[in-house]
């Protein structure tokens, strides 16, 4: 749908006004007229052939108005032969009058005819060719001398006649040529030009370019008007125009919108009220496409409005350095308005100081130059700038001016020269420190930044060894699988404290406690960690000290918690196995005393045996405690003699309270070097701790073997064994096995721990293995060559009736 | 004379095809030392009214433009690398120094340029070089091309 806009007068409209005044047709009208007339006046009086001269007059005035009208008449009667039908009309003519008539009439329609078509020296050539031709009949057929004087009035009459039409038509034709020039110009015009009639809107001119801009054909255009054929204006629209053009006498301009394959054009039409010389009223329109134009208007606006709103001072200037444009940033930055900058010189007004002292050169390279400097403010105070300046080229590439483009960075200055100070205190203070102050780069290449003189001190190696392997000091930020034993975080993108191990230039270990913190870039990627490392190796071997003695001193706590609730039970069971037997021989003693008199004989003799088996019972029990003891201080020695182990297992059990118990003896003589007392005991041990610890009807089997080099005995039952919790600790001292038969004592937990004890004593061991499916098995291994001295050696199975040192038997 | 003048003096003598040239604002010669024979194979006078970027390689033509508008819009002089055509068709490679001579409005009136053959000046004489005040190069012009 196209649109149309007005707009006030342009640059453009008085070129345009000017096309409009030379498409008026008034002039060639008046031309014609002016020559016909003048040809008439001339001519009438001056002939005697007034009819024939008014009949030349008037085929004149229609060769005239054809030309004008329809020039292709002329063109044809040049090219087809005017002067046949020249001839042809001459001889219509001379039915009505003499021959003489006619051929004088035949000169003058020649004479007009090469007026109306021929340039001034072919009308010269053509009136003498038609002249001699004219005459020569005549002269033959009479040579009056009144033939004569007509002939020269008609000629000397029609000559000034042709000549006076040949001046009027050449002027015609130069206005007709001039009228199809502008039409040829027109119909191949850049611009769009149309004209329509005021009145009824048709179409009476549009040439290729308006047809091209409205989508359709000129011939579909012409004869209509335009809102016939298009969707362009309207009559309404028209009408309008054609009122304000009257009413104003101007040119109006307008803008129109019309449809384009590639996108919306926009013309600028100019259109006018003219009167042709026939008195038509016709609306003339000149259009132009400015779409490009008016987009670069557009663009102009909108980089404009950029640099109008932007922050950055933008100025340019000639290349004399004046000021040409200043953006309201330059004014803020500098305090010049616009008004008073333009005009003056950029070095002057911003630069006055480097104007008189000169500065070092810029060294340029590439499309533009960026720099900083400062400048000078209009109330005379310096601000830091960066600066970019760049040239301004013409349309050929040529320099046309400069542009620059300055940008407020004293706020940054001011941050930077903090900086600066903040990093010189820092320095100081990272030198002075007593651990070791880093910064480390991580990205792209782990780069030692900063490392204070402390690091020699510290590792052995100078700062330039260390930054050349920042890995010497910073063995964090190796992996994890080379040093294992690094503790603390090693992670590089939060703060940590990483404690790890180095190894000094002189080859020793030390402990590094490293405090280290990330920085992040914009994007919150770790480019670089910074810390303070400590040498920790002292404190480390301190508080690992510390930590032993710790743990032993928990070890020692357990270990007399232990001992008092080992020794709570202990006595408990002592106070039991000692009350037993005690009350026992008491009570024996008692009714010996009491009632000994009145017994039978063999009841007297069963009281003695058992008050005996009692007493012994408490002498077994505090020799166990006495070697116990013994064995604690350290005081207990052995006295080797060869004993028959087998032997000795029969007699320990021929001697046994077997509560119950089927003990069975598979012995063999197995001879080894011991000290017998205490091999006995542990027998007999061994023995005691199988009945006590089983039911009554358990068998009980005690059996001796030889072999690798060691006698073994071995004492087995078929009782419910040693449970899994307490297999480990049934050799320890004051540790009691499971509860034993229903009438059994738990025991003082004594008896196993002087089996492993004197075993040990004798270079051989004691130990526990479950039976096979059931039961108990406890070995008693003692190797057959000793090299211990042998005391007195004993007979196998012998038993020795010496004394330990203590007295003990 | 000063120290800026004796060495820019001293390194006029040592550099020997080291032309001094004047141009106007639009980078048009005004005049030329005798120096343009050996290095450029013209003659001053020809030089006279000639657009200098006219001589420059189209590729260096952007770099200079950005040093010529560099001069005008800052107190600076500019050091440029460039290529100028010689008579003979060939383009010799140089290194320009240039300082702007103004008015007292501040307004350009002229380009002072010390132009040498690049592999004939030394990174000491360069050095030296950038540190001449204008002022200084601009006696120097004066003095050596009669400006």
């Amino acid at each position: 749908m196209a649109a149309d806009r007005r707009r006030g007068h342009g640059a453009d409209a008085s070129s345009l006004r000017d096309r409009l005044q030379r498409l008026t047709p008034r002039r060639r009208g008046l031309g014609l007229t002016v020559a016909a007339l003048t040809a008439a006046v001339l001519a009438l009086p001056m002939t005697e052939q007034g009819p024939t001269a008014w009949l030349a007059v008037g085929i004149a005035v229609v060769v005239f108005s054809l030309d004008r009208r329809v020039g292709p008449v002329t063109r044809v009667l040049d090219r087809a032969g005017g002067i046949v039908i020249a001839a042809i009309i001459l001889l219509l003519v001379q039915g009505t009058g003499g021959a003489d008539s006619v051929f004088q009439d035949l000169y003058v329609l020649v004479l007009v005819y090469a007026a109306l078509s021929r340039s001034w020296s072919r009308l010269a050539v053509d009136t003498l060719v038609v002249v001699a031709a004219g005459t020569a009949p005549a002269w033959f057929a009479s040579v009056s001398a009144r033939f004569w004087e007509d002939l020269a009035i008609d000629a000397g009459v029609w000559l000034a006649v042709a000549l006076l039409t040949g001046v009027i038509t050449r002027h015609l034709r130069s206005a007709a040529a001039d009228a199809q020039r502008l039409r040829s110009v027109l119909d191949r015009a850049h611009d769009s030009v149309m004209v329509l009639d005021a009145d009824s809107h048709e179409t009476l001119y549009a040439n290729d370019r308006t047809a091209t801009s409205l989508g359709v054909a000129v011939t579909d255009l012409v004869g209509r008007p335009p809102y016939v054929v298009t969707d362009v204006s309207s009559p309404e629209t028209i009408a309008d125009q054609v009122d304000q053009a009257r009413a104003t006498g101007l040119a109006q301009e307008r803008m129109y919108e019309l449809p384009h394959p590639d996108g919306p054009r926009l013309y600028e039409t100019l259109s006018r009220v003219v009167t042709t010389d026939d008195g038509v009223e016709a609306l003339v329109f000149v259009g132009r496409d400015v779409t490009a134009r008016e987009a670069r208007h557009a663009l102009e606006h909108h980089l404009a409005a950029i640099v109008d709103a932007s922050d950055t001072a933008i100025l340019s200037t000639d290349l004399r350095g004046t000021v040409q444009t200043w953006n309201p940033a330059a004014e803020r930055l500098y305090g010049w308005t616009a008004e008073e900058a333009v005009g003056r010189h950029v070095v002057g007004l911003l630069s006055p100081e480097g104007q008189a002292t000169g500065d070092h050169a810029q060294v340029v390279a590439g499309s533009h130059q960026q720099f900083e400097t400062r400048h000078h403010r209009r109330d005379g105070s310096v601000v830091d700038v960066a600066v970019t300046v760049s040239p301004i080229r013409d349309d050929r590439g040529g320099l046309a001016g400069v542009a620059l483009l300055s940008r407020d960075v004293s706020e940054r200055k001011r941050h930077e020269q903090e900086l600066a100070e903040r990093e010189d205190r820092f320095r100081t203070l990272a030198e002075q420190a007593q651990g070791i102050v880093y910064r480390v780069r991580l990205d792209p290449d782990v780069t030692l930044e900063y490392v204070n003189p402390r690091v020699e001190e510290v590792t052995g190696h100078p700062p330039e060894r260390i930054r050349e392997d920042p890995g010497l000091l910073l063995q964090r930020l190796r992996t994890r699988a080379e040093h294992p034993e690094v503790t603390g975080t090693d992670r590089e993108d939060a703060p940590g404290t990483t404690t790890s191990p180095l190894q000094r230039a002189d080859g020793t270990r030390i402990w590094l406690e490293d405090h280290h913190r990330p920085q992040f870039d914009d994007r919150g990627r770790v480019v670089a960690t910074q810390g303070i490392m400590f040498d920790v190796t002292s404190r480390r071997q301190g508080e690992r000290a510390r930590a032993a003695a710790l743990t032993h001193q928990r070890r020692a706590a357990a270990a007399l918690r232990r001992t008092v609730e080992i020794q709570h039970t202990f006595l408990q069971a002592v106070s039991h196995e000692l009350r037993t037997p005690l009350t026992s021989v008491l009570g024996f003693a008692r009714t010996l005393e009491t009632h000994g008199d009145g017994m039978e004989p063999h009841q007297r003799r069963d009281l003695v045996a058992r008050l005996s088996r009692n007493a012994e019972r408490l002498a077994v029990l505090l020799d166990d405690l006495l070697d116990l003891d013994r064995l604690a201080r350290g005081a207990l020695e052995l006295h080797r003699s060869e004993v028959d182990l087998g032997a000795l297992c029969e007699q320990v059990v021929d001697r046994l309270d077997t509560h119950g118990h089927d003990v069975r003896v598979d012995v063999r003589p197995v001879v080894v070097a011991v000290d017998r007392p205490k091999i006995e005991r542990a027998i007999d041990n061994l023995l005691r701790n199988a009945v006590k610890h089983t039911p009554v009807d358990t068998h009980v089997a005690v059996t001796t073997e030889q072999r690798d080099g060691h006698a073994i005995v071995c004492v087995a039952d078929d009782g419910a064994g040693v449970p899994d919790d307490v297999v480990e600790s049934i050799f320890e001292p004051f540790q009691q096995g499971p509860q034993a038969a229903s009438d059994a004592s738990p025991g003082t937990g004594v008896g196993l721990a002087l089996v492993r004890e004197f075993a040990r004593m004798h270079d051989g061991e004691a130990w526990y293995e479950p039976g096979d499916p059931v039961g108990a098995r406890f070995y008693l291994r003692l190797p057959l060559d000793s090299d211990s001295p042998s005391a007195s050696p004993t007979p196998g199975g012998d038993r020795t009736d010496g004394e330990d040192h203590d007295g003990r038997r | 004379m000063d120290d800026g003048e004796r060495r820019m003096r001293e390194l006029l003598e040592q550099i020997g095809p080291a032309m001094l040239s004047t141009h106007d604002v639009d980078g048009r010669y005004v005049a030329a030392s005798q120096q343009a024979r050996a290095l450029l194979g013209r003659e001053p006078d020809d030089l006279v009214g000639l657009d200098a970027y006219a001589l420059h390689h189209p590729d260096d033509v952007t770099a200079v433009q950005t040093g010529h508008v560099t001069l005008v819009a800052t107190p600076h002089a500019i050091v440029v690398d460039y290529r100028l055509r010689h008579a003979d068709g060939s383009y010799v490679p140089v290194r320009s120094v240039a300082w702007t001579d103004r008015d007292p409005t501040s307004a350009v009136t002229h380009l002072v340029v010390l132009t040498v053959p690049r592999d004939h000046l030394t990174e000491e004489a360069y050095v030296d070089l950038q540190q001449v005040p204008v002022a200084t190069a601009q006696r120097v012009a004066t003095d050596v091309l009669g400006a």
